[in-house]
C-alpha cells in the first residue's frame, strides 16, 4: 500500500493516481473500486427490498450515519424526538426492515422541548451523540442509556451544530445560533468557551473543515459564508464572494462579500476537504475552492428552495469514497443529484410527498437516506443492488441469443453483398 | 479497374492530377475558412460579438452602450454547458476585455459591457454633463482594477478622489449606492436601459402566455417582432430562454417556448 494513502482522504488519493496514469483507469484497485462506487451511487432508486422502520409522528429534521462503522442511523424529529435505527441487522427473508434500536419519545423529559434542528454522532465512537434544538439547547447523549449527559443552554434557538470529523481536532462543538453568533462548546471542560460574531443575521449552518483542525465555515441568513480560525484573536479569516471580486485590503469592503443573494441554508465540505458546497435560498448551489477561497464557477442551474422562513438549515449530502464526487441536494419534494465537478444534473429522486429536509449518504452501501416533512425516512439503493438470480440468468441468455441472431443477420447481409452476380465465368 | 487508379483514388490524389495545383490550394483555403467560421460561431467571444453588433444603440440615440447579459449566452450556445460559459466569461473579465456590471434584481443577472465601449460611452456622457471631465479620465484609469463594486475607502485611498469628486461621479451615474461605504459600478443611462430591456421581456412573456396552449415557436415570435421602443426580438428571446423564464423544448421546426406557470 502506498504510504500516502494512509494520510490523504480516499477520493483525493484516487484522483491523484487517476491523473498520474491517464488511459489506464483500471490499473489501480483504488480507482477501480471508487469508480464502481461512483457508478452505483449515481443510479439510486427507491429501495425495493430494504426499508427503514416507521416511527415518526412529525417531520424528520436531521439525520446522521455513524461515520466509524456505518452501523447506525441517527435522526431527529420536528417534535423533539430522537430515534436510532440499526443498519446491520440482517434478516433471513429477502425483505429487510432496519429496526428502531433506540428512541427518545417527544413527551419524555429528556427530549428537546421544540423541534430538533441537527444531530450528529460523536465522530470517533457511536457511544455518544449530540443534538441541538429550537429550544436553544445543545445536548450530549449517552447512546446506550439514551439519556443526556450534559446540555449547553443558549438564549435563542440553535439552528445547526457540528463537530469536527478529524482525529487531530479537539472535541469542540460549533453551534450556529439565532442570535447571529457561533458558539464553540468544549466537551472537555463542558463549557461554552468562545463566541464568534461576524454575521449580521442569524447563522444557518456551520461545518468544521475536513483538513484544517481549527478552521470552520459558517453560512448566515445574510447570504455570507465566513471562514474562521478558532485559534486566532481576530478569528474571521475571510468572507467568500460569489463574483470572485478582487480582494480589497479594506476589511469593511471584505465584509461586503456575498456568497449568495439570499440566505445560505446549507454547507458541506467535500470528502477531500478541497471544496466547500453551499446551497442558498436564491436557488443556487455553489462550489468553493477551500485552497484559494474562490468560487469555482460551476453552474448547477436552478435548485428550488420553497420555504418562506429563511432561518433554517437543509442538510445536503456529499458522497465519500466514490470517484466522481456527487452532491445530493434536497429541493422541494425531490432530491437532485449533481456531479460536483462538471455541474451536470444526473438524476432527480422523487418519492417523498412533501418537502425534503435532510439527506445522509451511507459510504459503505452507497445508499442514501432522506427525511422529509411527510414523516417518513426513505431509503435509496443502487439500481443493481438486488436482482433475482433466475431473472439475471434469463436476461443473460436472452442477450446471448440476441447477439447470435444479429451476427447471423450480419453474415447473411455480407454474403448477399459480396456475392458475385455479374462477372462472367472467365 | 486498373490497379494504379485504385491506388490514386485511395490516396486522394486523383483530382490533383487533373487540376492545376494553384486552384487546389485556393480550394483548401476556402474550406479552411469555412471551417473556422463554423467553429467561431460556437465560441463565447463570437456570440458576444454578434450580440454587440446587432445591439440597436442608434435607435436609442446612444443613451447606453451595447450591453449583453451573461445568461443570454446560455441560450446562444446551447451546445456548451453553463459552467464552461461562466468560466470563459470570467477569463475574458480577468483579461480586462469586458466589464461586469450588476444590473437587475436577481444575483445572476450579470451585464457584460465591452471595455472600449464602456470607456467611450462614459467619456461622451461626461463631456456633455460634467464641468471637469478630467475626473472621469482619472476614474476610468482607477477603476480598471475593480469589478462590480468599489468601496469609498478604496476611492479615497492616497487621496485619489475627494468627496466632491465622488459626488460628481454619482451624478454622472458611474457609481450607484450599494450600502453605506460601498458602491456598485454602473454606466450612465443604466436606468433607461433597464426600462427598455424589462418592457421587452414582459412583452415576449405575455406573447408566450397568450399564445395557444401557452407555447410558441421561436421562429413564430421572430416573425411577430417587437415594437421599436424595445430591444431586438432575438436579444429578448435569448434573455427569456437563458434566464429560465420559459420552458424550452426542441422540435423539428426549431425551439418551442412554453410559459412557466
Amino acid at each position: 500500500m502506498d504510504p500516502l494513502s494512509s494520510v490523504l482522504p480516499y477520493s483525493f488519493m484516487c484522483r491523484l493516481q487517476d491523473a498520474a496514469r491517464p488511459g489506464q483507469p483500471y490499473a489501480n484497485p483504488f480507482i477501480h473500486h471508487a469508480r464502481i462506487r461512483g457508478q452505483r451511487a449515481r443510479t439510486l432508486v427507491p429501495s425495493t427490498y430494504k426499508e427503514v422502520e416507521r416511527t415518526y409522528a412529525a417531520s424528520v429534521n436531521a439525520m446522521d450515519i455513524s461515520s466509524e462503522d456505518g452501523r447506525f442511523l441517527l435522526s431527529g424529529g420536528g417534535d423533539g424526538s430522537v430515534v436510532i435505527h440499526g443498519l446491520s441487522n440482517f434478516t433471513e427473508s429477502v425483505k429487510q426492515i432496519h429496526p428502531v434500536v433506540g428512541k427518545v419519545l417527544a413527551n419524555s423529559s429528556f427530549a428537546h422541548e421544540f423541534a430538533l434542528s441537527a444531530c450528529q454522532f460523536y465522530p470517533h465512537d457511536h457511544g455518544a451523540f449530540t443534538t441541538s434544538g429550537k429550544d436553544g439547547k445543545v445536548k450530549v447523549w449517552d447512546t446506550r442509556k439514551m439519556t443526556p449527559v450534559h446540555k449547553f443552554t443558549f438564549p435563542l434557538p440553535v439552528i445547526d451544530h457540528h463537530m469536527s470529523l478529524l482525529k487531530s481536532a479537539k472535541p469542540l462543538i460549533a453551534a450556529a445560533c439565532m442570535d447571529k453568533t457561533i458558539r464553540i462548546c468544549d466537551l472537555r471542560t463542558l463549557s461554552s468557551v468562545q463566541t464568534l460574531s461576524g454575521h449580521s443575521k442569524p447563522v444557518n449552518c456551520v461545518r468544521w473543515s475536513r483538513h484544517a483542525a481549527n478552521c470552520l465555515a459558517s453560512g448566515g441568513a445574510d447570504g455570507k459564508i465566513a471562514l474562521w480560525d478558532v485559534r486566532k484573536a481576530r478569528s474571521c479569516l475571510a468572507y467568500l464572494d460569489a463574483n470572485n471580486a478582487i480582494p480589497s485590503t479594506d476589511l469593511n469592503a471584505n465584509s461586503l462579500n456575498f456568497a449568495h443573494e439570499s440566505a445560505v441554508v446549507s454547507l458541506e465540505f467535500s470528502e477531500s476537504g478541497t471544496h466547500l458546497v453551499s446551497l442558498g435560498a436564491d436557488h443556487r448551489l455553489r462550489t468553493w475552492s477551500t485552497v484559494s477561497g474562490k468560487n469555482t464557477l460551476v453552474n448547477y442551474g436552478k435548485v428550488e428552495f420553497a420555504f418562506r422562513d429563511l432561518h433554517r438549515h437543509l442538510q445536503l449530502a456529499v458522497t465519500s469514497l466514490a470517484s466522481p464526487d456527487l452532491i445530493f441536494v434536497p429541493s422541494r419534494d425531490k432530491i437532485l443529484v449533481f456531479d460536483m465537478v462538471s455541474g451536470e444534473r444526473l438524476t432527480t429522486l422523487t418519492a417523498h410527498f412533501q418537502q425534503v429536509l435532510t439527506c445522509a449518504y451511507h459510504p459503505h452501501f452507497q445508499s442514501l437516506f432522506s427525511g422529509a416533512t411527510d414523516r417518513s425516512i426513505e431509503m435509496w439503493t443502487p439500481e443493481t443492488d438486488f436482482c433475482d438470480i433466475q431473472e439475471e440468468k434469463e436476461a443473460a441468455k436472452k442477450y446471448q441469443m440476441n447477439r447470435w441472431a444479429k451476427r447471423q443477420a450480419c453474415n447473411n447481409i455480407t454474403a448477399t453483398l459480396t456475392a458475385d452476380t455479374w462477372s462472367d465465368e472467365d | 479497374m486498373e490497379p494504379e487508379l485504385w491506388d490514386k483514388l485511395a490516396r486522394g490524389k486523383c483530382r490533383s492530377e487533373t487540376e492545376p495545383s494553384e486552384s487546389t490550394s485556393a480550394g483548401d483555403y476556402r474550406i479552411k475558412r469555412q471551417r473556422t467560421v463554423r467553429e467561431e460561431a460556437h465560441t463565447v467571444r463570437s456570440s458576444l460579438d454578434q450580440l454587440y453588433r446587432t445591439f440597436p444603440t442608434d435607435r436609442f440615440s446612444y443613451m447606453f452602450p451595447p450591453v449583453v447579459f451573461r445568461h443570454q449566452l446560455y441560450s446562444c450556445l446551447p451546445q456548451k454547458t453553463r459552467t464552461e460559459i461562466d468560466r470563459e466569461v470570467n477569463a475574458m473579465r480577468s483579461r480586462k476585455e469586458i466589464r461586469c456590471i450588476k444590473l437587475g434584481f436577481t444575483g445572476d443577472e450579470l451585464a457584460l459591457v465591452k471595455q472600449d465601449s464602456f470607456r467611450e460611452h462614459v467619456r461622451g456622457y461626461a463631456r456633455d454633463h460634467l464641468k471637469n471631465p478630467l475626473i472621469i479620465e482619472r476614474f476610468l484609469d482607477f477603476v480598471d482594477n475593480f469589478d462590480i463594486s468599489i468601496s469609498t475607502n478604496d476611492l479615497k485611498k492616497d487621496r485619489a478622489f475627494t468627496d466632491e469628486d465622488i459626488q460628481s461621479l454619482v451624478l454622472v451615474g458611474v457609481l450607484i449606492v450599494r450600502e453605506v461605504g460601498t458602491w456598485w459600478l454602473s454606466f450612465p443611462g443604466a436606468g433607461q436601459f433597464m426600462k427598455t430591456f424589462l418592457s421587452g421581456r414582459e412583452k415576449v412573456l405575455t406573447m408566450v402566455k397568450k399564445a395557444k396552449y401557452s407555447s410558441v415557436l421561436e421562429s413564430e415570435l421572430i416573425k411577430r417582432g417587437l415594437p421599436k421602443r424595445c430591444l431586438g426580438m432575438h436579444y429578448t428571446i435569448h434573455d427569456v430562454i437563458g434566464n429560465d423564464l420559459v420552458l424550452v423544448s426542441d422540435t423539428t421546426s426549431g425551439r418551442l417556448l412554453r410559459f412557466r406557470h
